[in-house]
């Protein structure tokens, strides 16, 4: 071998030294709001979660799909469901790994609070950082962020795994980007909006109506900037090509999987299949009474929107951008339109949280009115404190909508709780005809523990996750249940024996449980093949659950 | 006569005045180029026009010389090679002979006092100086220093530091590890079996991830950052005391594109009089060296011929002609580049605000014929993703740099120091920068761009892309000889990127083959095989890169377009994959040519291009970038 000769010459070490040096890259300012949003929402969840008791239902269900890839007998990728747009659960994963040191970020469900509260800082990070870019002076800027951060309705979404963090994040992130990029035409924006409405699709179905909307006006915007067709296909093309590659993804993966690339839509268990089942008793709307309701319920919870837009549209008049603020100003009816046609359709519930874009719309409108003024110091810091008042009587507002329990029925029970220090369990047993849709993590501890009684030679017990999934989180041992995304599921059912399954465990009332939808009777006595071993009930309400031992062949497979 | 009445000392101008040769504007305009650009007379005149004969024979007269040919001039080859040739050509002398204990040696300036003492301290010997023009001289020297010449363009950097060289492919200790792990690898097949299939399958997973997440992060950076140095018109014009400035212009079967790269040349804003230019011809290439021999060149060219011997590639023909370089800094440019007009001040600029820090000075590279068909556009859109992305992305983190085969200006001592272009790899560029990155110098990328011709033949496109992937597999090869003392000279993030950039970019081309036919089996015929080999976990990564890291880069080309503005290519951008394709096929094409070929440079042909080339002055309008930070107005 060839002896080393190594006489090339090296820099001097100072040099070299000199020129590692590298300007920060961190933005400081940003980082610091990050983190003390964060820290103000971790804290505010831990109070909520684990004193006030208050989790929506949805937020564990959530859970429960990212549960099923890593911690059930069966784990894989595609456990994680189709019933709803996926990456609140998928990234759910990560944080849901820690169970075993942490068994509350499941049983719980802590880690959606974590996903959220981090997402809902992420939305006040991103204002932070488009106030500065409208040259609003460090302290109004930052009160302002402090308006959005503590406002009431961002709060209670941002404490608990429901999608609406996630979706305010990407709706004011797709907002004030393409802000950005009708000033600048900077090409790494438009994929950067592309991502956005992309990861905004695979978060909410709303995200389906902004992205095509945003699609539409970068169209009109670049049509009117002169330049030529294949320019304007070209800026098309960056935006879409993420977009459409995300929600290609995730409709092929359902196509592999589920054998149905809308499967989301007219599953078992989706909004639509709960909303159809109790569409008999609900409210029905035409076009424009869903439209009214949505419109109303927007006001109502931040009315700011209205003085900001009217100083918006009046500015519109005298601006030189008159095009960006009629884009900025449609972009706000994309959601409304979609919530519209699905109330109409009965297939989404009429409920406060879906007016949530309202208050980030709002704060882009604010954004995008301040950097009209970019130059005139004293009009944008008189502007600012104007609207730090302005916005903070609108946070009171949506205090006193939220506590309105014939407005705000979800959220009212737990406004309640905090505002006399309760726990939610107190508050439903003094009102109890409040809506429950919340509760579910006591619940299922409680029936975890008495099926874990009943199941004493800890045989293999088969349930329906639609409506068990809160028993499956709250077990220590999951693998011993076969829950839905298990891919033997259908067959144990028919052939229980074959695959050792020696329960199965049947909800009261049924709703539209897999196994008693099989076995018509298995409930109440059984269906011929299995016998009664004992009844779960919970003090917290809820269903009652029976687990039955399988004595005979089913007369299935 | 006017030349018989003339005495030495009379000045030169007045001398060329007095015998005709030229006029008093003349003698004015090479004056002005004298006191701007700070050069002798003589070198001015030359720039201006004059002729070359005509100034050296007016020098003799002033220098009370006489103005003697080479031809006829017996050279003592013992006497003459006992000068480093280097040396020689340096002082611009050439010992001819002894006579009565003395040296008779040619000199291109007698009053050169530094050449005259070098001189005679080197041969311990009076100097009898016999004056000869310059151009003379350096035909001369190449012919009888051919042999040094070529020794050291062919073995400077073998002799120099040996483990650098790709003289040898493998080395002994590396074909001893290949033998051990092979050893291991059969073990581990035997006691193993279908585990340590499917821990192979995961690890070319996780090579593909490694690669994919390495080249996505670098060219998001890149695309982000602002590595690319700009250079204000402002900062040109108060460019003072100009160096001289030597072009490297190796040319071989390139008849055709010589009046281009003339053309070119002529467009370059720098002095003519402080150009070096080195055209760099093959001995055997007689086609083009008749077509030079019938073109007559401006002043500052130099033709030389790289004897055929030794490797015969363009790192060794430029390793010859850095042998000649008189300049202070030099760049080498392909045939036919078309470089910005002031890319040579702009790289001025970046070297002496930088300091020593800065080995290289890169400029973009791109293409002027882009629709010419499909392979232009998407090599149009890779070398946009490469030269506007990758490496400023590798320049803002500070990671070694894979130097473009043109446009790149160095310090020429540095360079020369380094140990110049190793002859021996056929992507000497990337090696060179890598070389840099290890001596503790960083690359600069600065905003010009030369515009080069875009392959349009998919055959001329496979033998360039394959010597690429050779060359990239080789240069990492040689970095793998020693890893661990690679890793102390550049540490780990260093190493990594050398690993991912030369072996990875090479890797991951080859085995893509291997992995798109195994994932078309499996959606056509779900072999059960390749579902064992390909457990859940690694099944869902590779998906995921799969899915991703196509989209990723297929969308890198349509990013690519748009920030060039070159609107039409962004069709061709969405089908990528098939480049892509065609670029596996080359690399291994180029595996099996670094077992059986690893030094053989497959030329690639020019002057395949349709339309004319633009002008020098037009290279920075072609594909501007997309401005940032403006305000467009509604």
């Amino acid at each position: 071998m060839t002896t080393a000769t190594l006489t090339l010459p090296r820099l001097s070490s100072r040099a070299a030294a000199k020129s590692e040096r590298r300007p920060r890259r961190i933005h400081v300012e940003g980082f610091i709001v990050f983190v003390l949003a964060l820290a103000f929402y971790l804290a505010a969840a831990s109070y909520i979660v684990f004193h006030v008791h208050f989790m929506i239902n949805d937020s564990l269900a959530r859970i429960d799909n990212a549960f099923n890839v890593l911690f059930t007998r069966d784990p894989h990728l595609a456990a994680i469901g189709f019933i709803w747009p996926p990456l609140p659960s998928f990234l759910e994963l990560p944080i849901i790994a820690f169970k075993p040191l942490w068994p509350a970020l499941v049983t719980q469900g802590f880690a959606g609070s974590i996903e959220a509260a981090a997402f809902s800082a992420g939305t006040v990070t991103l204002f932070n950082s488009g106030l500065r870019w409208s040259g609003v002076a460090r302290p109004l800027r930052w009160s302002l962020c402090l308006i959005l951060a503590v406002n009431p309705m961002t709060v209670l979404y941002a404490v608990q795994g429901m999608s609406e963090a996630m979706l305010v994040f990407f709706f004011a992130a797709s907002l004030l980007v393409f802000v950005r990029w009708c000033e600048s035409r900077r090409p790494v924006l438009l994929a950067l909006l592309g991502v956005i409405a992309g990861l905004g699709c695979l978060t909410r179905m709303e995200m389906f109506a902004m992205s095509a909307a945003l699609g539409v006006a970068i169209i009109v915007r670049s049509w009117r900037a002169k330049i030529s067709w294949r320019e304007i296909e070209t800026n098309t093309l960056l935006f879409g090509l993420p977009a459409f590659f995300v929600v290609m993804l995730w409709l092929g993966t359902m196509t592999i999987i589920m054998r149905s690339p809308l499967y989301f839509l007219n599953a078992v268990g989706s909004n639509a299949e709960q909303l159809a089942a109790s569409a008999a008793g609900g409210t029905s709307y035409t076009w424009v009474s869903a439209a009214g309701f949505i419109g109303r319920h927007a006001l109502l919870l931040f009315p700011a929107v209205v003085p900001v837009a009217a100083i918006v549209i009046v500015r519109l008049a005298r601006s030189q951008r008159r095009l960006n603020t009629l884009l900025l100003l449609a972009l706000g009816a994309p959601i409304v339109l979609f919530d519209t046609y699905l109330i109409h359709k009965h297939q989404l519930v009429g409920a406060m949280r879906y007016q949530i874009f309202v208050i980030p719309y709002t704060f882009v409108l604010v954004v995008f009115l301040l950097r009209g003024l970019r130059g005139r110091r004293w009009l944008i810091s008189w502007l600012s404190l104007s609207l730090v008042g302005l916005l903070g009587v609108s946070d009171i507002a949506t205090t006193l909508v939220l506590s309105d329990r014939s407005i705000s029925f979800q959220e009212a029970p737990v406004m309640t709780a905090l505002a006399n220090g309760q726990t939610m369990e107190q508050v439903t047993a003094a009102n109890p005809d409040f809506y429950v849709s919340y509760g579910g993590a006591a619940y299922g501890a409680d029936i975890a523990q008495q099926i874990l009684k009943l199941d004493k030679d800890h045989g293999l017990v088969a349930c329906d996750s639609l409506d068990c999934f809160p028993i499956v989180l709250n077990v220590p041992d999951p693998h011993m249940f076969v829950v839905s995304s298990d891919r033997d599921f259908e067959a144990a059912l028919g052939q229980p024996q074959v695959y050792h399954v020696e329960y199965f465990l049947v909800p009261n009332p049924a709703g539209a449980d897999r196994l008693l939808t099989l076995y018509p009777g298995l409930y109440e006595s059984g269906a011929g093949f299995a016998q009664l071993v004992g009844t779960a009930k919970s003090h917290t309400g809820g269903q009652d659950w029976r687990l039955y031992r399988i004595i005979g062949p089913t007369g299935r497979g | 006569m006017a030349i018989a009445s003339a005495r030495p000392g009379t000045p030169l101008g007045q001398l060329l005045l007095q015998r005709g040769v030229i006029e008093q504007a003349e003698l004015d305009a090479a004056l002005d180029m004298q006191r701007e650009e700070k050069l002798p007379l003589g070198e001015a005149l030359v720039a201006t026009g004059t002729r070359r004969r005509d100034v050296w024979k007016a020098l003799a007269t002033q220098w009370g010389y006489r103005l003697r040919t080479l031809e006829h001039q017996w050279v003592d080859p013992a006497l003459a090679n006992e000068l480093d040739a280097r040396e020689a050509i340096k002082h611009r002398v050439l010992p001819l002979r002894r006579a009565k204990g003395r040296a008779v040696v040619a000199m291109a300036d007698p009053s050169d006092r530094r050449a005259r003492d070098y001189l005679e301290a080197f041969l311990r010997m009076r100097v009898v100086p016999v004056l000869v023009q310059p151009d003379a001289l350096r035909a001369r020297q190449e012919k009888v220093y051919r042999r040094q010449l070529e020794q050291v363009s062919s073995a400077l950097l073998q002799s120099k530091a040996p483990e650098y060289s790709a003289h040898i492919t493998v080395t002994r200790g590396q074909k001893l590890s290949l033998v051990a792990f092979g050893a291991v690898a059969i073990a581990l097949i035997v006691l193993m079996r279908g585990t340590f299939a499917v821990a192979l399958a995961g690890a070319i997973i996780t090579l593909y991830a490694a690669v994919v997440i390495f080249r996505a992060y670098v060219t998001i950076m890149g695309s982000r950052s602002e590595e690319l140095i700009k250079i204000a018109p402002e900062e040109i014009a108060a460019l003072t005391d100009l160096p001289v400035y030597t072009i490297l212009l190796p040319l071989y079967r390139e008849a055709g594109v010589l009046p281009q790269l003339l053309k070119a040349c002529r467009e370059i804003d720098y002095p003519p009089a402080k150009l070096d230019i080195k055209l760099l011809l093959e001995e055997d290439d007689i086609d083009t060296r008749t077509v030079v021999l019938n073109t007559e060149l401006p002043s500052n060219f130099d033709v030389l011929i790289v004897p055929a011997e030794g490797p015969r590639t363009k790192p060794k023909a430029c390793n010859y002609g850095l042998q000649f370089a008189r300049g202070e800094y030099c760049v080498i440019f392909d045939a036919e580049d078309i470089p910005a007009p002031d890319q040579l001040k702009k790289a001025l600029v970046v070297f002496r605000r930088s300091g020593k820090r800065i080995g290289c000075v890169q400029a973009k590279l791109n293409y002027y014929n882009p629709t010419q068909n499909i392979i232009t556009k998407w090599f149009s859109l890779e070398y946009t993703a490469w030269f506007d992305f990758f490496l400023p992305g590798l320049v803002s983190l500070r990671l070694p740099v894979p130097l473009g085969g043109s446009s790149n200006h160095f310090p020429t001592r540095l360079l020369r120091d380094l140990g110049a272009w190793d002859p021996n790899n056929v992507t000497e560029d990337a090696d060179l920068g890598m070389r840099l990155h290890r001596a503790g110098y960083q690359t600069a990328l600065m905003e010009s761009t030369t515009l080069e011709e875009a392959n349009s033949d998919f055959v001329n496109w496979m033998r360039q892309r394959s010597r690429w992937g050779k060359g990239y597999f080789i240069s990492w090869l040689v970095l793998m000889r020693h890893p661990w003392r690679l890793f102390r000279d550049v540490g780990w993030r260093g190493t990594a990127s050398m690993q991912l950039t030369l072996g990875g970019t090479f890797g991951v081309a080859l085995l893509n083959l291997l992995v798109w036919t195994l994932t078309l089996l499996w959606v056509l015929a779900q072999f059960d095989i390749i579902g064992y080999l390909f457990p859940w976990g690694i099944y869902y990564i590779g998906m995921l890169e799969l899915l991703f890291g196509n989209f990723f880069f297929m969308y890198m080309g349509v990013w690519a377009a748009s920030h060039r503005r070159s609107y039409d290519l962004v069709h061709a951008g969405m089908l990528t994959p098939v480049y892509w394709l065609m670029a596996s096929l080359a690399m291994l094409k180029a595996g099996i040519q670094s077992v059986t070929k690893p030094t053989f440079w497959e030329k690639t042909v020019h002057g395949l291009s349709k339309s004319a080339p633009p002008s020098a002055g037009a290279v920075e309008l072609v594909g501007r970038a997309a401005p940032s930070g403006v305000s467009a107005g509604s």
